[in-house]
């Protein structure tokens, strides 16, 4: 497969459109996956579990490309390498911390900042569910947009609107349904009140 | 300020649009005000669920992609076996009296892949283009079904949806796929042929894909000739020099 230059493959990614975006992972996936796999082999891991690590790699390079001034100072190859690196470090710490509470059968205690983050995953998955309620249009307007970058003349040719203001209206109309879900959640309103008795 | 006016300006903070003064007043408001302060939060706890959606849908695309690849790479590794004609048991006989030239050929033809092959590593189909016709129920499953490929259910869906949005460029180009690949050349032809016919926007799509089809049917030269006819400033120039540089 013709190497494509590292500038063409952030274009893609940072075009807001799924399909090129689509186009950079696979390009990535068929160059840099033997990367991740030869990191894990190598590091006492079994080449399956190389996946996760490369996918997380992809998913920390997207969302590093939608930050506003965001330029690599190596190669994407050795970017990609280096987080590769380091997350499968973290997993490998991560096991061999964890291996050992399981066998103390003790209680740790629990400090306030590990239950903010738990209240925090928690609170996301409930958005995500909200999200996932939403209705299929709704639901991708609001990723495409907000999570991809995509705008709004993309997202007005996507949905047929009729022009970019309209395309505007929808996502705000979509929006505002979100928070009067997220309002209305009894189970959301019940984190915000054990997060306000941690503070 | 009324509730819809306060989220319309925090969503524009959150798009990035306020200017240098717009932005004092709002970090002054979230100050000052309780209410507004209140409503901001609600709206960044949203942004992150919205965040974390999109890792979750993007991890959904990743493992699609990373199945689809894998699956490419079996079909590849699986034909390239078939390469050499000589039993594997027979291979250091056959090249003591051969000679080193009969096995530098065999080097040489794993090293270029067949058509069939071309068209495993280049076939990349981008079902999106469903999504641009707005969505609907029947093209919402067809396009759920095609991105599985599942293409022989999503024929008939396809169909009863185009006979109601005959002018429908996108779906049609997709039943085209779905034909090509359930290996009906024929009506696949006849789609790209009418696609390349009536919609300019699509003609590039429709060329690129008839190359596709005769290289999955294994005829190269009819390939290069339908990638030939591609539009030079189109995206499917550059992949198509790319994929012809395999053939030369």
């Amino acid at each position: 497969m013709q190497h494509r230059p590292d500038n063409e493959i952030l274009g893609l990614l940072k075009s807001g459109n799924p399909a090129q975006q689509e186009r950079a992972f696979r390009y990535l996936y068929r160059q840099y996956y033997g990367l991740a796999e030869s990191i894990v082999t190598k590091n006492n891991g079994r080449p399956e579990e190389a996946k996760d690590v490369f996918q997380d790699a992809l998913i920390v390079l997207f969302n590093n490309t939608k930050k506003e001034g965001f330029q690599l100072t190596a190669a994407l190859k050795t970017y990609l390498y280096s987080i590769c690196h380091k997350l499968w470090l973290m997993k490998l710490r991560k096991t061999k911390r964890e291996a050992p509470l399981e066998t103390r059968h003790e209680l740790l205690p629990v400090e306030a900042t590990q239950l903010e983050t738990l209240i925090t995953t928690e609170r996301k998955l409930l958005i995500t569910q909200l999200l996932e309620k939403l209705g299929e249009d709704c639901r991708r307007i609001i990723e495409l947009f907000y999570f991809r970058k995509t705008r709004m003349a993309k997202i007005k040719e996507l949905f047929n609107l009729g022009s970019e203001q309209a395309a505007k209206n929808k996502k705000s109309q979509c929006m505002k349904r979100l928070r009067q879900m997220a309002l209305a959640s009894e189970e959301i309103r019940n984190l915000r009140n054990s997060a306000g008795s941690l503070s | 300020m009324d509730k819809d006016s306060t989220y319309q300006l925090i969503e524009r903070y959150f798009e990035g649009s306020l200017n240098e003064d717009e932005l004092a007043d709002f970090q002054k408001k979230l100050a000052d005000e309780p209410d507004f302060a209140s409503a901001f939060q609600l709206e960044k706890e949203l942004m992150d669920g919205i965040e974390n959606f999109g890792n979750q849908r993007l991890r959904k695309e990743l493992d699609l992609i990373h199945q689809e690849e894998k699956n490419n790479a079996a079909q590849l590794s699986e034909t390239g076996k078939r390469v050499p004609l000589i039993p594997r048991r027979y291979w250091l006989a056959a090249a003591v009296l051969l000679g080193i030239g009969v096995l530098a050929s065999l080097i040489f033809d794993a090293r270029h892949p067949t058509p069939q092959q071309l068209y495993a590593m280049y076939a990349v189909h981008d079902f999106d283009f469903t999504e641009k016709s707005g969505g609907g129920d029947l093209l919402s499953q067809a396009e759920a079904l095609l991105k599985n490929k599942k293409y022989s259910a999503a024929i008939p869906i396809l169909e009863k949806y185009i006979k109601s949005n005959p002018e429908d460029g996108p779906a049609k180009l997709a039943e085209g796929i779905a034909f090509l690949e359930t290996g009906e050349y024929e009506r696949a032809f006849a789609i790209f042929k009418e696609i390349g016919e009536v919609n300019s926007f699509l003609k590039n799509e429709a060329v690129w894909y008839t190359g596709l089809a005769y290289l999955k049917m294994g005829d190269a030269e009819k390939a290069k000739a339908a990638f030939s006819e591609l539009n030079k400033g189109s995206k499917r120039y550059g992949e198509a020099v790319e994929l012809m540089g395999y053939m030369e």
